[in-house]
């Protein structure tokens, strides 16, 4: 099929790129230029641009405030943006962008070159990630792939009775830190060949949360984040009036400096010698993709573009000892590494035509293939360093999926426009038992002004999907319950509207409104997902009173529930869970600019709540489950001050409120729960007040 | 492996219809006259030029915010591609020759062609003009993309004359695409987001407007190789996998903001449970019994499932079929 489909492919292009060059025609114009002097032009010449530096000052400590920001500590910071051009002669020009240069979260993008000749980049780019800054540990090697539990420390049956544990507990921050490096350099299309290459080198260092079982008790921890990634895209592209065609290659090779994660078992051994244990951390693994777009315009009357991309992931890290516990023999494993590989096909077609001045016609194809050759052998099991368990052969999954869809889209005029189409998407998995599923879906779309300023975009969707009912996994391996069917191949009705108002009194104010609604219903699953409802309406504003103000308010509301059943028998659906999310966001702000020809305001306000209901009915009376909370509120002011055109002062004040209920952290010190030690980390909560001072300079 | 059987029987089915459409389309396409659009340019080509050229423009158009396309790439009259390198301002604003001169009054000065959202000109010959030169750029996947075929103007997103584009920086490039994307503007302030917000990460990092023909126009092929760009780590291909991981992330994450850790859809033991009915813990209906002063329990709190089978995106460990280790 490959072959034939290739095969088209090609001659049809090959077609199409004889008959584009033919049709070529050079559309220049002769037109008198020799009084356009361009006296008047201000060419900038030289260095231009602005600096933003000062003082910054956080209120209280927070490693949810500062998760991304690096504003995670009370305290001062130094607070420095800055944005320059160089200019030279010959189309010469360097950009620099500098921003959060004082903070662990910088960025540095210098790109420049001669224009139109070549461009050279260098980024740098540091992201952190604070997730926790109130998690403890008795572990001492937090960060390191070998945890130690303190001398004398004493093992006992459930967390309560570890005797050293408070002694023992110290703060172990949870969070990571990536820093990234590129270099690219690009030759753009100066006649038709465009050529680009940009290296990037990820490091990313610090600790995770993590879980580590003995059976029935289980322990938290911080497990290491010491990753080296590099990244690899090379492309050269031909480009002709009517065509092009673009040939890619992108590498990704991953390495982590920490194969395994050993830890002492703070738990009395349940079974000889599980005294510790030992988890793999990710494998080394790399990702090779070549790839092949283009697209050919037949004048202005049909386009037709397509991709294909060819990957391969590999992975062959030699394994692991099965377990670290010394009393278990473990017969021999089949191989010594996984040798894993999966090959993947994605490829994308659009044809478009007009067909008529108002009416167009698109089709579309996607396809979709992981071909996953990994070995599948069988592996003696050792379970959680505690037992020797069944053997179990590992099963790769692959997968094929195609998508066809067909639209038409026709415009009466430049208002009102209608649009509808079909889509079919055949999807194959080769697990267990093979489920195939096959969706149709169709959908209109209309778009007319119902007023003079006014204008309504209303669509609908239906789709039905069908396919094998039954769990992919055989239930006399995994000992599912047969009555359980998966929901990505369940069988699946899915229906969706949206509606979208813009209204536009005047020039200066607009107002807008949309609703959307997905509502899925997987009406023959017995067990499993059965329905899910999501729904969004957003109100907006915005208001230009004059050219240099402006004002903005708007408001969400959207909702995620989902339904699902289960037995805890082991046959008829017996419990029934239903989560609802319902989150609310809005915000309300402004800006003007140049009053008194100097001064520059701005202010917003935001408020995001959010609302997580979970219910498990089991038609008997049990305590329920309180509701996930969280709640935002942010007011930023900022106040700019010109003193000269180059020189002035800024002031920004932000105040954030966060609160939050998890029911699943808070309240849960490391010994709440008898066979889970935990890391004491809970929701957080937090007020914090951020003011900058800073001195803008223009150059 | 996939089963050949399979993809010839697919092929045979899609091959030939493909084929066929494809032929059938363009051969249409190319017998029918040329579209109003395509008339209507012939007949500009006809309006005069301005004499002066900029100059002629700048006496009136003054202000810095027009002037600082100077600062841009567009101003660059050193590289023979750019509007200034070639008819400068009615390179892009076409012929105006009429509209500097001198109109009776209560007479309407002849327009200049326009950009945006409130210009009187069609999306489709607004866009023509910047695609005319970005076919490098745009060009690839543009025509019958969704931006497109929702009438998007190129000017509605691009900010020409910004020294900076706010569209291209980004810090500042979520809140152009929050003009339309409002659902996604709310989802981003959940609890739990990518750092949008925060711009560390900008829409474009997943999403290519211009080049993709992917689903939700993705910068990678699928959606688990875009989110593999800055996750190498759950790539493996691990020995045990974990079906819906290597399938598809958006299984279990909701990329844009979730209200629960990890961007989860919903958090275990119920989000677990959707595809998990073994007989024992798996398939129990956990209430508010296990929570703190009643009988706080391992498969309520915490990481729920996680506590134990942390290896939730696949493991290398021979013993890890249960993603213990």
């Amino acid at each position: 099929m490959k072959t034939h489909l290739t095969a088209r492919v090609l001659l049809a292009l090959t077609m199409l790129a004889w008959g584009a060059y033919a049709m070529a025609a050079d559309q220049g114009e002769d037109v008198d230029t020799s009084h356009w002097q361009c006296r008047f032009c201000p060419f900038p010449s030289g260095a231009v641009g602005h600096v933003e530096a000062g003082p910054g000052y956080v209120s209280d400590d927070s490693a949810k405030y500062g998760a991304y920001s690096d504003l995670d500590e009370k305290g001062a910071f130094l607070s420095l943006d800055a944005d320059a051009t160089y200019y030279g002669e010959g189309a010469r020009r360097w950009d620099m962008t500098v921003r959060d240069l004082g903070l662990e979260n910088r960025y540095i993008d210098i790109t420049g070159g001669t224009q139109g000749a070549y461009q050279l980049s260098l980024t740098y780019d540091e992201i952190v990630h604070h997730v926790a800054d109130d998690t403890q540990t008795p572990f001492s090697g937090s960060g390191d792939g070998d945890l130690t539990l303190p001398t004398g420390w004493q093992r006992a049956p459930t967390t309560q009775g570890m005797t050293s544990l408070d002694g023992s507990l110290h703060e172990k921050d949870i969070d990571s830190k990536r820093q990234r490096v590129g270099i690219g350099v690009k030759i753009p299309d100066q006649g038709h060949w465009t050529y680009s290459v940009k290296a990037q080198h990820e490091r990313r260092d610090g600790t995770k949360m993590t879980g580590g079982a003995f059976l029935n008790t289980s322990t938290l921890m911080a497990e290491p984040v010491d990753y080296d990634t590099d990244r690899l895209d090379a492309n050269i592209g031909y480009q002709a009036e009517d065509w092009q065609l673009k040939l890619a290659y992108l590498g990704s090779f991953f390495s982590n400096r920490h194969d395994t994660l050993t830890w002492d078992n703070p738990f009395t051994a349940v079974t000889a010698g599980a005294d510790r244990g030992q988890m793999t951390l990710p494998p080394d693994n790399q990702f090779h993709q070549i790839s092949l777009s283009g697209n050919y315009r037949f004048g202005r009357r049909a386009s037709f573009a397509a991709d294909v991309a060819v990957g391969r992931m590999l992975q062959n890290q030699d394994f692991e000892a099965s377990t670290v516990n010394s009393q278990i023999a473990v017969p021999a494993l089949p191989r010594g590494s996984a040798n894993a590989e999966v090959n993947t096909l994605n490829a994308n077609a659009r044809l478009v035509a007009s067909l008529a001045p108002r009416l167009s016609m698109t089709w579309k194809f996607r396809a979709d293939r992981r071909d996953n050759n990994t070995p599948s052998d069988a592996y003696p099991q050792v379970v959680a360093d505690s037992f020797l368990g069944v053997t179990r052969t590992n099963e790769p999954l692959s997968y094929s999926r195609y998508t066809s869809g067909l639209r038409g889209d026709y415009r009466f005029d430049a208002g009102r426009r209608v649009a509808a189409g079909v889509d079919y998407t055949y999807y194959h998995r080769n697990f267990g038992s093979d489920p195939l599923t096959r969706e149709y879906t169709g959908w209109g779309e209309v778009r007319m002004p119902i007023a003079d300023a006014a204008e309504v975009t209303l669509k609908y969707s239906h789709g039905e999907r069908t396919g094998s009912n039954q769990s992919p996994e055989s239930p006399a391996v995994s000992q599912q319950n047969p009555r359980m069917t998966w929901y990505d191949i369940a069988d699946r009705t899915r229906n969706r509207v949206r509606a979208a108002v813009n209204v536009s009194p005047s020039a200066r104010v607009t107002l807008s409104a949309i609703a959307e609604r997905t509502k899925d219903d997987y009406g023959d699953t017995e067990i499993g997902r059965t329905q899910v409802f999501q729904d969004s309406y957003t109100l907006e504003l915005s208001f230009v009173p004059a050219e240099d103000s402006s004002l903005y308010a708007y408001i969400t509301r959207a909702r995620y529930d989902t339904k699902q059943a289960n037995s805890q028998t082991y046959s008829n659906p017996d419990w029934m869970g239903i989560t609802r999310d319902t989150y609310w966001t809005g915000a309300v702000g402004g800006q003007v600019k140049g009053i008194a020809e100097r001064v520059d305001l701005s202010a917003d306000l935001s408020y995001t709540h959010s609302l997580g209901a979970t219910s498990v009915d089991t038609g008997a009376p049990e305590p329920e489950f309180p509701d996930y909370r969280s709640g935002r509120f942010t007011a930023q002011v900022r106040g700019d001050y010109a003193w000269s055109k180059s020189l002035g002062v800024g002031l920004t004040t932000i105040y954030e409120h966060y609160n939050s209920k998890d029911w699943q952290r808070d309240n849960v010190s490391p010994d709440t729960i008898p066979h889970l030690l935990t890391m004491g980390d809970a929701s957080p909560d937090y007020n914090v007040v951020v003011t900058v001072l800073t001195m803008n300079y223009k150059f | 492996m996939i089963d050949k059987t399979l993809s010839r029987r697919t092929g045979i089915r899609v091959v030939p219809g493909v084929a066929l459409l494809l032929v059938g389309l363009i051969l249409l396409a190319l017998t029918l006259p040329a579209s109003a659009a395509e008339n209507g340019q012939g007949k500009e080509s006809h309006a005069q030029y301005s004499r002066r050229g900029a100059d002629t423009c700048l006496k009136c158009h003054d202000s810095d915010h027009i002037q600082s396309i100077f600062r841009t790439p567009h101003g660059e009259q050193a590289d023979s591609r750019t509007p200034f390198a070639k008819l400068q301002c009615e390179t892009c604003h076409g012929p105006a020759g009429d509209h500097p001169k001198r109109v009776m009054p209560g007479a309407k000065r002849p327009p200049i062609f326009t950009f945006g959202s409130d210009a009187p000109y069609p999306v489709e010959k607004q866009n023509e003009v910047c695609l005319g030169c970005h076919k490098e750029q745009a060009g690839m996947a543009w025509p019958g993309g969704v931006h497109n075929q929702a009438g998007v103007a190129c000017a509605d997103c691009h900010t020409v004359h910004a020294a900076h584009d706010p569209v291209l920086a980004k810090d500042r490039q979520p809140n152009v695409c929050y003009t339309c994307h409002k659902t996604q503007r709310a989802e981003f302030q959940r609890a739990y987001a990518h750092p949008v917000r925060s711009g560390q990460l900008a829409c474009s990092d997943c999403h290519k407007p211009h080049k993709s023909l992917s689903v939700a126009l993705l910068a990678q092929p699928s959606v688990n190789e875009t989110c593999y760009t800055c996750h190498a780590e759950k790539r493996g291909p691990f020995l045990w996998e974990h079906p819906p991981a290597a399938e598809d992330c958006t299984l279990c994450h909701q990329p844009h903001g979730s209200n629960h850790r990890f961007l989860l859809s919903k958090t275990p033991p119920l989000l677990c449970q959707d595809c998990h009915s073994r007989a024992g813990h798996p398939s129990v209906a956990y209430s508010g019994r296990g929570l703190p002063g009643n009988q706080p329990s391992q498969f309520v709190l915490s990481g729920s499932c996680t506590n134990c089978h942390s290896r939730v995106h696949g493991s290398n460990s021979p013993s890890g079929a249960e993603l213990f280790r």
